[in-house]
């Protein structure tokens, strides 16, 4: 068994962990969830041995852990983690990614082709397949390395595999898959702790549920006598009235002329097309959704709408062009395109050419202005940021982070919004203030063209609903609004 | 002429090539130490004080290791455990070496000009093979360091490519955080990459003051560790690379000689220039990010 006792860890003035009892049991899926800074991952890192805890201990089997031990020794401690952020070596091929773990090999032909061979039968076990020989593992898809981080923490041992938001790159019908092989983990005897925020999918897999609030465990419970509502209340407390959804805004077109247009958009690459042909029109007042996996020309597209690459072929109406203002880019990875984390968050703020236009006079910034405009949006959206418009953006937290970027797309007053994973890192109750931003937003007039991976929050929020797949776009049916029909056109099987 | 031309070649590229062996080492773990100019700076003057103390072309060599591993055991301190600019202290520790050297220097050997110089290294002539035409001299009749430090191409590219430590080296350099959940210890990984670089860097400086200059001088370096800086990048961070750009440079220094006396019309410091031109141009066509180590230079803390 493991079992953690009166664990305690503070972050600066935050109370991490607060006296957290946590219990998984040998051959038991346990499900930890909880919102957002909820602990989760915190308690994870110290299960795993990357963080100490400031009081109270780890025990597996009746034996306490020193601090730290499960990552200076894995192969001893027997605990292996799956992380959040993919851990693979990119350039490295996927036998050399394995040998660096448990297998301890080193990278000659010989050495990696029998690492090949014990992972290939740690992977049959687990019940999927491994990528071809030799294969780099920045070539191989995002299944495939989930795939790879879990044989390569496999290859420890380990009495303990935690998988922290193991699913949240999956697609569903790699879901399955990856579900089936916990079972069959869980059949070999082994504790398995999957990380999650999804409720479905911890009811679906879980034997018991732990469920944590701010630093603490709020309940553990077996998954039979959960219900997503209940498990819903005591993750978030209760969720706002005003928070709650009003009902899709159904498929019908509004007449309005488009205020975006895509006509057979095309953009090639070495030969391979990565946007083909699309064609899309996004009317004021519509939300429109692209669904698809991730590397299927989402960020192409967005690329394309920001102005940061050309189209080969085909046009865009606006003609994209960040300094005209017209369309504001919500980026998927905010801290990369998004922000600049150095900057103060007045200064980011500045950074899209429509706020700045308005704080410029003769060639130079109004800074207080500008800063005392940032401190009322920071107040609108509840962003919470110590020292204010001055905080660098560095010190927000990610789901302020990603706030404020939406904060910024709509202080721009664009008429369109093109927003990449809107809501990702945001726990329930933000993800729903959001949207409700953004709906507001497109109830006034504006056009929202959402790229999603999160197939819920699409058929929550977006009228009419397309696929993308290899570069090409399909229109959905009211039929496909399921998320089984979607995944397979996700698949290309619809193409 | 040839002849001469390539025996110098491989003279002048050899310090090159033992520095950015290293280089190479610290670099795929994921450090860029531009401490190295420091590095080969302190061994040339640590190799001439013993030998001056009266030592022999071993205790030379060895005193010229053990004070360019003590250099470099300072930068991984400042580097590695306490995560500074390696840039910055990189620069530190050339400045460091440049005015210690200086001084100790002045003290030891007095500050009248009058040059306090060695017996060269003896080359080791490798029986019938030395007199094979044209090459001979140039790889088979020249001193120890100059064997050992090709001889370590081949020894370096092996473990880099293939072995379990250059594996380890590698993903160190990669994603240190990810190589740390394995429990690899980066930290010890890139000390011992830099206590190896040290060593070699070292090895690199007593070849210049014992075996090409036969003494010591302020900045007797002279930018080679820059260049071997320059080399590691246009060989492409591979061992084979390394080499091939070391000879590149080898012989762009080799050259200066045999134009000042061919082309006595142009002024003579055009040819001493052309090395550094040459990695200037160089740079400016190799196009190298794709190859360098992910983390090559970013700080790493361990959580």
């Amino acid at each position: 068994m493991l079992e953690t006792r009166s664990i305690v860890r503070r972050f600066g003035r935050t109370l991490a962990l607060d006296r957290v009892d946590f219990r998984a049991r040998p051959g038991e899926i346990h499900a930890l969830i909880g919102e957002n800074g909820a602990g989760k991952s915190t308690l994870v890192n110290i299960l795993a041995g990357r963080l100490r805890a400031d009081a109270g201990e780890v025990l597996l089997d009746g034996a306490r852990l020193p601090a730290g031990s499960a990552a200076r020794h894995p192969r001893r401690a027997r605990i292996a983690a799956v992380y959040q952020s993919p851990m693979l070596f990119e350039r490295m091929t996927w036998e050399e990614n394995l040998a660096l773990g448990g297998y301890r090999a080193g990278a000659s032909p010989r050495e990696l082709d029998a690492v090949a061979v014990r992972a290939r039968t740690a992977a049959a076990q687990a019940g999927f397949a491994l990528p071809p020989p030799r294969a780099i593992v920045a070539d191989c898809s995002v299944a495939a390395r989930v795939r790879l981080e879990i044989v390569r923490a496999l290859s420890f041992d380990p009495r303990v595999l935690m998988l922290d938001e193991p699913t949240s790159l999956l697609a569903p019908a790699e879901l399955e898959i990856f579900l089936a092989a916990l079972r069959r983990l869980r059949a070999a005897g082994r504790i398995v702790v999957i990380v999650t925020h999804k409720l479905a999918e911890a009811l679906a897999v879980a034997d018991r549920i732990t469920v944590m609030r701010r630093g603490r465990v709020v309940a553990e419970l077996p998954a039979a006598h959960a219900s997503a509502a209940e498990l819903a209340r005591m993750m978030i407390g209760a969720l706002p009235e005003e928070l709650r959804m009003p009902p899709p805004a159904g498929a019908e077109t509004p007449a309005a002329a488009p205020a975006l247009t895509l006509e057979r958009a095309t953009l090639a690459r070495d030969g391979r097309r990565l946007l083909d042909e699309i064609s899309l029109a996004v009317r004021p007042g519509e939300i429109v959704g692209v669904a698809g996996v991730d590397g299927n020309g989402q960020a192409e597209l967005v690329e394309l709408l920001a102005g940061i690459v050309r189209l080969d072929a085909g046009r865009v109406t606006p003609v994209p062009d960040a300094a005209h203002g017209a369309v504001a880019v919500i980026p998927q990875n905010r801290d990369r395109d998004g922000l600049v984390l150095e900057m103060t968050l007045w200064e980011n703020l500045l950074l899209a050419a429509p706020v700045r236009a308005r704080f410029i006079r003769r060639g130079l910034i109004r800074g207080r202005a500008a800063q005392s405009f940032c401190a009322s949006l920071l107040d609108r959206f509840g962003i919470r940021a110590a020292a204010g418009p001055a905080a660098s953006a560095a010190a927000l937290s990610g789901g302020n982070r990603q706030r404020f970027a939406v904060a910024r797309a709509l202080a721009a007053a664009p008429r369109v919004i093109v927003a990449h994973d809107l809501c990702r890192g945001l726990d329930l109750a933000a993800a729903a203030r959001v949207h409700r931003r953004i709906r507001d937003f497109a109830a006034a007039g504006g056009a929202v063209l959402l790229i999603s991976t999160d197939l819920d929050e699409l058929l929550e929020c977006c009228g009419r609903l397309f696929v993308i797949a290899r570069g090409r776009l399909i229109e959905t049916a009211a039929a496909d609004r399921d998320p089984a029909r979607l995944g397979l056109l996700m698949a290309g099987a619809g193409a | 002429m040839l002849e001469a031309f390539a025996a110098s070649t491989v003279a002048m590229a050899t310090p090159i090539l033992l520095a950015a062996l290293g280089e190479l080492l610290v670099e795929r773990a994921g450090v860029i130490n531009i401490g190295i100019e420091g590095a080969m700076l302190t061994g040339a003057f640590a190799a001439i004080a013993a030998a001056h103390a009266g030592g022999g072309a071993l205790a030379a060599v060895a005193a010229a290791v053990a004070a360019a591993v003590a250099i470099n055991a300072l930068f991984a301190l400042v580097v590695v455990n306490l995560a500074a600019n390696q840039v910055v202290a990189g620069t530190a520790i050339d400045l460091l070496a440049l005015g210690v050297t200086g001084v100790l220097y002045q003290r030891i050997f007095g500050a009248t000009g009058r040059a306090f110089t060695v017996a060269p290294m003896p080359p080791i002539a490798l029986g019938p093979l030395a007199r094979i035409p044209l090459i001979g001299p140039a790889l088979f009749d020249q001193s120890a360091l100059v064997y050992l430090a090709f001889a370590l191409v081949p020894a370096i590219a092996w473990t880099l490519g293939r072995g379990r430590f250059g594996l380890r080296l590698r993903a160190a350099g990669e994603r240190p955080e990810a190589a740390d959940a394995l429990g690899l210890g980066v930290y010890r990984l890139r000390w011992i990459a830099l206590l190896i670089a040290g060593a070699l860097s070292g090895l690199g400086g007593a070849y210049l003051s014992l075996a090409y200059a036969n003494t010591f001088v302020e900045g007797i370096t002279a930018g080679r560790g820059y260049v071997a800086l320059a080399v590691v990048i246009v060989g492409r961070w591979n061992a084979w690379g390394v080499a091939a750009a070391a000879l590149m440079f080898g012989a762009a220094m080799a050259l200066q000689f045999v134009l000042q006396v061919s082309a006595g019309a142009l002024p003579y410091q055009l040819f001493l220039a052309l090395p550094y031109l040459l990695t200037v141009v160089v740079l400016a066509f190799v196009g190298g990010q794709a190859a360098a180590p992910a983390a090559l230079g970013e700080p790493y803390v361990r959580g």
